[in-house]
């Protein structure tokens, strides 16, 4: 078990944005986290990377309880995070970006910034190293967000939505990223819309509804469950599992 | 509404205590009379000045580092008015209340909202640049030296065994009817409607039909007005001098602060407290500046309730 | 980064005849510009590369010229090492400060109103303290023994200039090998967005107290020179708002968040005053009225402050030069 999340509840003011959510990632497999707006996905995102603290419940990384662990720190050890909404670091380079991330666990600037390159490189984004990173076009943003967190050498990385608005074709050469990334061992949680994406990857799907699980399966059974169904159709058709 | 009340009444509740220790630390009712009475007097003109802090930080979320100068902009007004013409000095409430609401708009449509919605810098910067320029430029013009204007029918009024002038409480009624007004002002009429809507939406505002842009000027003409009408009020209690609104500015911003940003009842409750602590401050650690435990306190607020003690956490 | 060093070696060299050539008056403007220069680079490091917006830089700059002033006239020591023993105690206060106010998540104008208080409070302080000369403030001893040791030199002396000008090359020296490390990486990431730089596995609030307790070292050494050169040091010189504004100003003209900003800052600043005193002394005669006034060097700071907040927000240096990093 590489990440437990045991009875983990957050509420904000009379909102209960998680309530009581159990799951489990074995390593190196892909987990698939879905369910209509509201459901609680970015909030169970935060709570594991440490940004908000769960108000009861216990989260255990790599065999370790991090619940009280601040959020660099789970950062360092592996368990990181990208933002659906982007948050470059807008004044600087996208080398150095990439570089903030790759020098924590590099002692001199130089290998931070041969590490950084690579990551660059590796999400394609080879073509921009010294622009500013706030003067990226969207697409490009998610990019660096990626690169961002696998200059970290995570062992658990959370995507919040890396595919979402992004053309087909700029998805592919990403969808393949993340499939060579399992190959190599690492574990994926990923917040997605994108369906056909979830079900190439995913390896099992924990489906959220108002803070707590609805199902948890593999992408197979998901798809026949008549409660994630219901779930969805009730929302809107757009997050239909096609 | 119910927060507010029971608040208060903690406040209340404080204040109390320390007063009484005040009384206890002194060893003589009279003292802690005299000071609870100056520092309520001084407190209500710092509320005054407040409101019109937070009135601008509300509507338009700006940190006013200019609210001084303005205050000394009234003081000046009503000196030279006095002095020169012979005015009575309350009478240049006339003068000073319009003279600064013009000021105050003119500079917020020219000035101030060519930065808003910049970085909280360069407004503070802006603001800043304004009471440099506004101070130095008295001082330019009329020299450093300092003027008084007395009160020809001051006399002093004893009240619970301790003594005031009148001059104080008429700076204090003053200012607590002033005070009073701007909160009819605002809860009571259609512009104060158009300018908590502002304050509370300005998207929302706008797309129902209220110019924003007009109603922030208003607001800041308002503040600054409030800043005037103080201004006019201190000037028989002080020294006027280029710089004698930065005390008031400095104790404004705590007393905003304690406050909560933006909130009118918070700057009367705040500035009584202010005053207090400020006159009391004096008995507890005699031979230091009363300031000391006016920051003290203003510290204290900043890292235990930022919020301020009637405004709603973020 | 060797660039910008070789940069600043050039400015040093470029710098250091300038009080061979100047009439003594003038050599005590440059001196000037280097004090504000040096207060500036400092205030620039929290400020604008730290994003932590200071309006009490007073408080260390204090800190360094009473604990010059004081281990000098007390203990006789050199002050060298008064201005190191003020960069711990500045260094030390602010990271105090610092971690209460990053702790307690003060931002913006909290943050910078904290700052304010902090430094009032010790202005206040010192004004009731017979320790450290209460109102009246410290004068440091004219005579004694000369030379680089002591600091003493007489009135007009280049050496003052040389002191001055390697203490601002050493700050901005500090500052650009700062930025070129990691720590120095981290803190614009700080900057720019903290969630996302603790995302990045960077440590928020340490970086921060950094850029504090360093920008306050820095400015304490401002402070201990001005106590050295000026022989004077009291609670309002030392600890007053407008010492606060003095580091602020020459930033913000040259540009904030900038290396080379704050140089260009105070080499404009330093002379307009000199301009606006002798306008004042010898006004021309249409502005005859000018005569003995004074307030007016302060006017010109401030118009000089509101044209750059209004129409060029990066400074004179962003507005001019190429584009900040």
């Amino acid at each position: 078990m590489i990440l437990r999340l045991t009875d983990v509840s957050k509420a904000f003011g009379g909102l209960r944005a998680l309530d009581g959510v159990t799951f489990e990632v074995e390593p190196r497999t892909v987990h698939a986290v879905i369910g209509p707006n509201g459901a609680g996905k970015t909030t169970l995102f935060s709570v594991i990377s440490g940004e908000q603290r769960p108000d009861s419940g216990r989260i255990e990384f790599d065999g370790q309880d991090v619940t009280a662990r601040p959020t660099h720190l789970r950062a360092r050890a592996g368990l990181v995070r990208t933002f659906q909404l982007t948050r470059p670091f807008a004044a600087l380079s996208v080398l150095d970006n990439v570089a903030v991330a790759a020098g924590a666990h590099l002692r001199t600037r130089k290998e931070a910034v041969a590490a950084a390159t690579e990551a660059i490189e590796r999400v394609g984004l080879g073509a921009y190293l010294e622009r500013p990173a706030g003067e990226l076009p969207a697409a490009a943003r998610k990019q660096l967000e990626l690169a961002r967190a696998l200059a970290l050498r995570p062992k658990v990385l959370l995507l919040d939505e890396v595919l979402a608005g992004l053309t087909a074709s700029e998805r592919e050469p990403l969808v393949t990223l993340l499939a060579d990334l399992r190959a190599e061992g690492m574990t994926l949680v990923l917040v997605e819309h994108v369906m056909p994406a979830v079900m190439r990857l995913a390896d099992r799907v924990l489906v959220l509804e108002r803070g707590s699980v609805l199902a948890e399966g593999e992408p197979a059974a998901i798809a026949r469950d008549p409660r994630v169904i219901a779930a969805y159709l009730g929302e809107n058709s757009d997050d239909a599992l096609a | 509404m119910n927060r507010t009340i029971s608040r208060a009444g903690l406040a209340a509740v404080v204040a109390a205590a320390v007063i009484a220790g005040a009384w206890a630390r002194s060893g003589s009712g009279t003292v802690t009379a005299q000071a609870v009475l100056t520092g309520l007097l001084l407190g209500g003109v710092y509320a005054l000045v407040a409101m019109g802090l937070t009135l601008i930080f509300g509507v338009l979320d700006i940190v006013n580092f200019a609210h001084g100068a303005f205050m000394t902009l009234g003081m000046y007004a009503t000196a030279l008015l006095a002095s020169s013409a012979g005015l009575n000095p309350y009478l240049t409430l006339l003068v000073s209340v319009p003279l600064l609401f013009g000021v105050g708009y003119v500079v917020q449509r020219h000035m101030v909202s060519r930065t808003m919605g910049g970085s909280l810098a360069a407004q503070l910067l802006l603001t800043l640049g304004i009471a440099m320029l506004l101070e130095n430029s008295l001082l330019l013009a009329f020299s450093g030296d300092t003027r008084t204007v007395p009160v020809s029918f001051d006399t002093p009024l004893r009240v619970l065994g301790a003594v005031a002038d009148l001059s104080r409480v008429l700076a204090f009624v003053g200012a607590m009817s002033l005070a009073g007004a701007v909160w009819l002002l605002l809860t009571r009429t259609r512009l104060g409607t158009a300018i908590r809507a502002v304050a509370a939406n300005p998207e929302g505002a706008s797309l129902v039909g209220l110019d924003v842009r007009r109603l922030h000027a208003l607001t800041f003409a308002a503040g600054t007005a409030c800043a005037g009408a103080a201004g006019t009020l201190v000037t028989p209690l002080v020294t006027v001098e280029p710089t004698a609104g930065e005390l008031f500015n400095i104790i404004g911003f705590v007393v905003v602060v304690l406050g909560g940003l933006g909130s009118v009842p918070g700057a009367v409750a705040g500035g009584l407290i202010i005053g207090l602590t400020e006159q009391l401050g004096g008995l507890y650690l005699p031979g230091q500046s009363p300031l000391l435990v006016v920051f003290g306190v203003f510290v204290l607020v900043l890292l235990w309730r930022p919020q301020g003690l009637f405004g709603r956490p973020a | 980064m060797t660039r910008r060093l070789i940069v600043l070696a050039v400015i040093g060299v470029a710098l250091a005849p300038l009080p061979l050539l100047l009439p003594a008056a003038q050599e005590a403007v440059a001196v000037r510009a280097l004090l504000f220069a040096m207060m500036a680079v400092a205030w620039n490091l929290m400020s604008g590369f730290g994003g932590l917006f200071s309006f009490g830089h007073a408080a260390y700059f204090g800190l360094g010229a009473y604990t010059t002033a004081l281990l000098t006239i007390e203990l006789g020591l050199s002050p060298w090492i008064g201005m190191l023993a003020g960069m711990a105690v500045a260094a030390a206060f602010g990271a105090l400060t610092g971690y209460l106010a990053v702790r307690y998540r003060l931002k913006g104008a909290y943050f910078a109103l904290a700052t304010f208080a902090f430094a009032e409070m010790l202005r206040l302080a010192a004004l009731n303290s017979e320790l450290v000369g209460g109102a009246v403030g410290l004068t440091l001893p004219v005579t004694g023994e000369q030379g680089w040791w002591t600091l003493r030199f007489d009135v007009g002396d280049p050496a003052y200039f040389w002191v001055a000008l390697l203490l601002m090359l050493g700050s901005v020296a500090t500052v650009i090998v700062l930025l070129n490390s990691r720590a120095g990486l981290n803190l614009l990431a700080v900057r720019e967005d903290e969630t996302a730089a603790a995302a990045a596995g960077v440590a928020v609030v340490r970086h921060k107290i950094m850029a504090i307790g360093v920008s306050a070292a820095l400015t304490a050494v401002a402070g201990g020179f001005y106590s050295v050169y000026y022989l004077f040091v009291s609670p309002d010189l030392a600890f007053g708002a407008s010492v606060s504004i003095q580091a602020i100003l020459p930033a913000v003209i040259g540009g904030v968040g900038t290396v080379w900003g704050p140089l260009i800052g105070a080499a404009v600043l330093a002379p307009l005053s000199d301009m606006a005193a002798t306008l004042v002394r010898t006004p021309p005669e249409f502005l005859a009225f000018l005569q003995g006034r004074s307030g007016l060097d302060v006017i010109m700071y401030a118009v000089l402050l509101i044209v750059v907040v209004l129409a060029m927000p990066r400074g004179l240096y962003g507005r001019f030069a190429r584009r900040p990093r």
